[in-house]
């Protein structure tokens, strides 16, 4: 199943130098944009940093308030 | 925007991705490598240096010498264990072209290959572009529907 749909896209940013690499899914409401960079990050390395942006905040707390606690 | 996350680069994965990225990268024999330049065994072949000596070390990738550089020593990538790729890179090699700054510059390169790899077998579209962000390039690689 695709989790990137129309209007929806992935973008990473690559320090061509020194390999700094930094992901953000962009277009994403809720929690989705999770499920759609999984598979980039597995690819890659390891995920740091996490950082959500009040987009999906919102969206989960409005279906799962302990999941946020979570992630926050 | 909803999601940004910062990744510590681990090379691993499929060699078709170093590969690719080794045939981006700048090296010291003046053209680029392409794919009949590099040489991929399932199983890991031994090393050898500037003077056909054998090296203890063994790869699943290699660039032999002739292709490494003038008096160059082998180079190779091996897959570990822990399925990630470690190099092999002669203190002679490390001290001329392929010192840590080219071996960042392959990381970066491997990044945009593996992302495009992993983007291609979901089938999704992408793209590489270059552009300065406050007066340092960046490389964007981004993925869409």
């Amino acid at each position: 199943m695709k989790r990137i749909g129309p209007g929806q896209q992935i973008v990473i940013r690559i320090d061509p130098e020194t390999g700094e690499t930094k992901m953000e899914a962009m277009g994403f409401g809720g929690m989705g944009c999770k499920d759609a960079t999984k598979p980039f990050e597995d690819a890659l390395g390891v995920a740091k940093d996490r950082e959500m942006k009040p987009i999906a905040f919102r969206a989960v707390a409005a279906t799962d308030e302990i999941r946020l606690e979570a992630r926050a | 925007m909803s999601h940004m996350v910062e990744i510590e680069l681990e090379m691993g994965g499929p060699p078709e991705a170093l590969v690719r990225a080794l045939c981006d990268v700048d090296n010291r024999i003046g053209r680029k490598w392409t794919k009949e330049d590099i040489e991929v065994h399932d199983v890991r072949q031994a090393l050898y240096g500037y003077q056909g000596d054998k090296r203890e070390q063994h790869a699943h990738v290699v660039i032999r010498r002739g292709k490494v550089g003038c008096s160059a020593n082998d180079m190779g990538f091996e897959k570990k264990a822990n399925g990630k790729w470690a190099a092999h890179i002669s203190e002679h090699e490390r001290s001329t072209h392929y010192d840590p700054n080219w071996q960042k510059r392959l990381l970066s390169r491997w990044a945009v290959q593996r992302t495009g790899m992993e983007a291609e077998a979901q089938g999704y579209k992408w793209s590489e572009a270059t552009k300065e962000v406050a007066g340092k390039q960046y490389v964007f690689v981004t993925v869409r529907a």
